[in-house]
């Protein structure tokens, strides 16, 4: 080949990237419009029904719906008293809480047994879900409805599936130790179950703890956060939830009930499994799996997420641990789309085969290498002379007002139903977010996701830990993921 | 490809900037708008319930002036004063409720008039406030909302009808269970509940109806189970000579779980040994009611069933049955037949 013929193939070439990061970039900003404006559908209704059906009047007629709420729980001992004392504060008629110490090596046993007055209690396990060895069950005397199994070390999928081993009610919640329900987010969540008797999972809004006021385990003043990267994450949050989860449930296709805050129905997550020991992401990967299983055996069923119940969660405030989570965020949605990926575009899946999953899969999962070699090509092009500065400035600037076009409608969602941040300060604190948070955030949050997309093919499996500031209640691990729903995508 | 495609692309990019800069100014804007309606409701209903707030308590105590009070209702604040008397309806009964409907009754066209023009939710917002402030008189309204059009509104009727206790609204509520298809069972049992004491009579005609749709019947039969009907037990014990559906024979074994007697127990008996570990465990609480000392060893054996929720059913049953003897002993064993037997022991 002549040197003109070399040339006219880098070209060519350069010219085919450029398409398909430009297609790519144009899908995945469709893809959010789509959910955006099928949750602006969705939220403008929700609010009306939920005055037509009070949950308090439901709850009346059907008696409540037993739930066990199981709280997995890993060298938690400084702040395991006061996650359980908010736990146990909950509105909710009837309701236990399975607290599972997975072999810590701090006081976490030692603490709950004193402060909540507990003694060795008999409990046959419901299910044989294999997990680490159980070392005793624990009941309290002081609220009868509070027991703790005490478990050799296996992770947190591990003792979650210890505590659906001995839950013996028709629904159970997976809540991180480190979240704090509202007093009525069990109920708001349970309602989803009462109305269709389908459902078979269902989540509620995580939304971001720091910098409110926390007092007994609840949140009593909401504020934005002092710290830049939380105040991002708030941001994120909103997107992620009211725009991204609300949009893919209006679609009947959601695939992720966040590990922080979920209720399930024990018999369908016993028979498909529970949840998955094997993987960094295991509230993605069980939401899927539910679906397979379902559609596998014709049963009817719904996972719904429900936007007014909420947990508060703790995010990273600090590079480092955000940049972990971000890490295994990305590294348990490849695990989830590579597992299941015969519902990849499998019209036998419906909606979730046919819109969901190939968002997830080509958008999310794929989207950082998508990005990273549009960056290079793109460099390559303008270094080359291929493009000039005002061309790349229109392109990247059309990329930052469609990022915060996006983000300012999921804060007019906000506005538009739950309106949590009362301050206009603070409202106008967020607009100015939508727009700071295309100067390195957005890019940040790229970099991490790449990061983890190589972790993951060089065969990474840790959880990383996490600095923490604590709100008085908790710490943890910081599950409450916000991932693939625009949350991380680089603009 | 550089000059053309940029010549090509770099107009469409201006404009597509223009258009996104517009679209994101009109989000922060209307998120201003919406803020700003919000307070002036906020506001509004404040001076709303400061306005009415005190006269509305000295009328409750029996203490204030309902004209007095009613005057304070200016035109176009209808729909307002009503909601603000439902959020104390549901507070309230006796007296309370006859004041609260009183005060309601003179505004209550207005919702009848939203009831016939408004949107599914709207509607059903409006049967939910006349069930709360309009009955008895708008009963017969409620009765043909059953038949609305959308099944939320027919549902909502059926909430506000269950309150009068009247058998014919427990029978037309029966008829319409297939549209309410979509609710949990413990929702619907929990209505035909509250609709059917002194309608017993129609669920367990309902219950004993062959023709009716298995899932209708188990819900029927849970709300006798609810409501304890003694003269349930014959009916269900007859419906599982019959029944194949799992949901309707374990509603009907927990059903005589609750009411059956000795005379029921042949109809137990069999399923004892069903492939369904859901009718065995159903099936072996009930033993645990309607059985008696000679039913222990079949208890016993259950405690090792491969299902854990039977063993566990088994040993309540022991504990009915034999009192403190076998199971006590039991405890002592190690494994799960000691395990089961100490978990009940110590319910």
């Amino acid at each position: 080949m002549s040197g003109s013929g070399v040339a006219d193939a880098v070209w060519a070439l350069l010219w085919g990237v450029n398409v398909l990061v430009l297609g790519y970039f144009l899908l995945l900003n469709g893809v959010y419009l789509l959910t955006t404006l099928a949750a602006f559908r969705a939220l403008r209704r929700y609010p009306r029904r939920l005055k037509t059906v009070e949950v308090e009047e439901l709850m009346r007629t059907a008696g409540a719906l037993p739930v066990s709420l199981v709280v997995p729980a890993y060298n938690e001992g400084a702040s395991c008293v006061e996650a359980t004392r908010a736990l146990l504060t909950l509105r909710y008629p009837d309701y236990h809480i399975l607290f599972v110490n997975d072999g810590s090596t701090d006081e976490t046993l030692e603490r709950m047994v004193a402060a909540y007055e507990m003694e060795p209690a008999p409990l046959a396990p419901t299910a044989g879900l294999a997990t680490g060895a159980v070392r005793g069950i624990w009941r309290s005397r002081r609220n009868p409805n509070l027991w703790l199994i005490d478990k050799e070390n296996g992770g947190k999928a591990d003792a979650q599936n210890a505590g659906l081993n001995y839950c013996r009610t028709p629904l159970f919640g997976a809540i991180d130790a480190d979240s704090l329900l509202e007093p009525d987010a069990v109920t708001r969540v349970v309602r989803a179950f009462l109305e269709d008797a389908r459902t078979v999972a269902a989540g509620g809004v995580i939304r971001i703890v720091n910098g409110c006021a926390v007092r007994a385990g609840q949140v009593v003043d909401v504020r934005l956060p002092r710290n830049l990267l939380a105040r991002f994450q708030v941001l994120e949050y909103l997107r992620a939830f009211l725009s991204g989860r609300m949009g893919w449930d209006a679609l009947g296709a959601p695939l992720i009930i966040s590990g922080a805050f979920g209720i399930f129905h024990r018999a369908t997550v016993v028979e498909a499994g529970g949840f998955d020991r094997t993987t960094v992401g295991e509230d993605m990967e069980l939401t899927v799996r539910l679906h397979r299983h379902c559609r596998a055996r014709g049963v009817p069923y719904r996972i719904r997420f429900v936007p007014d119940p909420v947990a508060w969660t703790e995010c990273p405030e600090d590079v480092r641990s955000l940049g972990r989570q971000r890490d295994r965020w990305q590294r348990g949605l490849m695990e989830s789309m590579w597992r299941h990926r015969t519902m990849l575009l499998n019209p036998r899946y419906g909606a979730v085969g046919l819109l969901a999953y190939p968002y997830f899969f080509f958008l999310e999962m794929l989207g950082p290498v998508i990005e990273a070699v549009g960056f290079v090509a793109f460099a390559v092009t303008v270094l080359a002379g291929g493009a000039s500065a005002a061309y790349v400035g229109a392109f990247l600037g059309v990329a930052v007002l469609l990022g915060m076009a996006l983000s300012l409608a999921a804060v007019g969602l906000e506005e538009l139903t739950f309106r949590r941040y009362t301050r206009t300060r603070s409202l106008v604190a967020i607009f100015g977010l939508a727009i700071l948070e295309n100067l390195g955030y957005r890019q940040l949050n790229a970099y991490w996701r790449i990061r983890g997309f190589i972790t993951k093919l060089r065969g990474g499996t840790g959880w990383g830990d996490m600095r923490r500031r604590g709100f008085g209640t908790g710490a943890g691990n910081g599950s409450g993921r916000a991932v693939g729903d625009g949350a991380g995508v680089d603009a | 490809m550089g000059e053309t495609w940029e010549e090509h692309v770099f107009p469409w990019l201006g404009v597509l900037s223009a258009l996104l800069l517009a679209v994101a100014l009109l989000f922060t804007l209307l998120t201003l708008v919406l803020r700003w309606r919000h307070h002036r409701a906020d506001r509004v209903w404040r001076e709303l319930e400061a306005r009415w707030e005190r006269q509305l308590l000295e009328v409750l105590a029996g203490a204030g002036d309902a004209a007095a009070l009613l005057g304070r209702v200016r035109p176009g604040e209808a729909l307002r004063f009503l909601a603000y008397l439902s959020r104390y309806a549901r507070r309230v009964t006796g007296e309370e409720t006859r004041i609260l409907r009183a005060l309601a009754r003179p505004h209550l066209p207005r919702l009848e008039a939203v009831y016939r023009r408004g949107a599914a939710e709207e509607r059903a917002r409006a049967v939910q406030t006349l069930g709360l402030l309009g009955m008895p008189d708008y009963a017969p309204l409620l009765r043909r909302a059953l038949d609305d059009p959308s099944p939320l509104v027919s549902i909502i009727a059926a909430r506000a009808l269950s309150g009068l206790h009247e058998p014919g609204d427990v029978s037309r509520v029966i008829e319409r269970l297939h549209r309410y298809a979509l609710w949990h069972p413990a929702f619907l049992a929990g209505l035909l509940t509250d609709a059917g004491k002194g309608g017993e009579a129609v669920l367990r005609d309902a219950l004993a109806d062959d023709g009716r749709p298995s899932g209708e019947r188990a819900v029927v039969a849970q709300a006798l189970r609810n409501l304890r009907d003694p003269r349930a037990a014959d009916a269900a014990a007859a419906v599982l000579a019959r029944a194949g559906d799992t949901d309707l024979t374990v509603a009907c074994l927990r059903l005589l779980a609750e009411v059956g007697e000795g005379r029921h127990r042949p109809a137990v008996l069999p399923l004892l040994d069903d492939p369904r570990f859901q009718v065995r465990a159903a099936a072996v609480a009930a033993l645990g009611v309607v059985g008696g000392e000679r039913d222990v060893s079949d208890a016993r054996a259950a405690l090792d069933d491969p299902s854990s929720w039977v063993g566990l059913e088994a040993a309540r049953a022991l504990r009915a049955l034999d009192g403190d003897t076998v199971l006590p002993e039991i405890a002592r064993e190690p494994g799960r037949r000691g395990v089961l037997a100490r978990q009940v022991l110590a319910e």
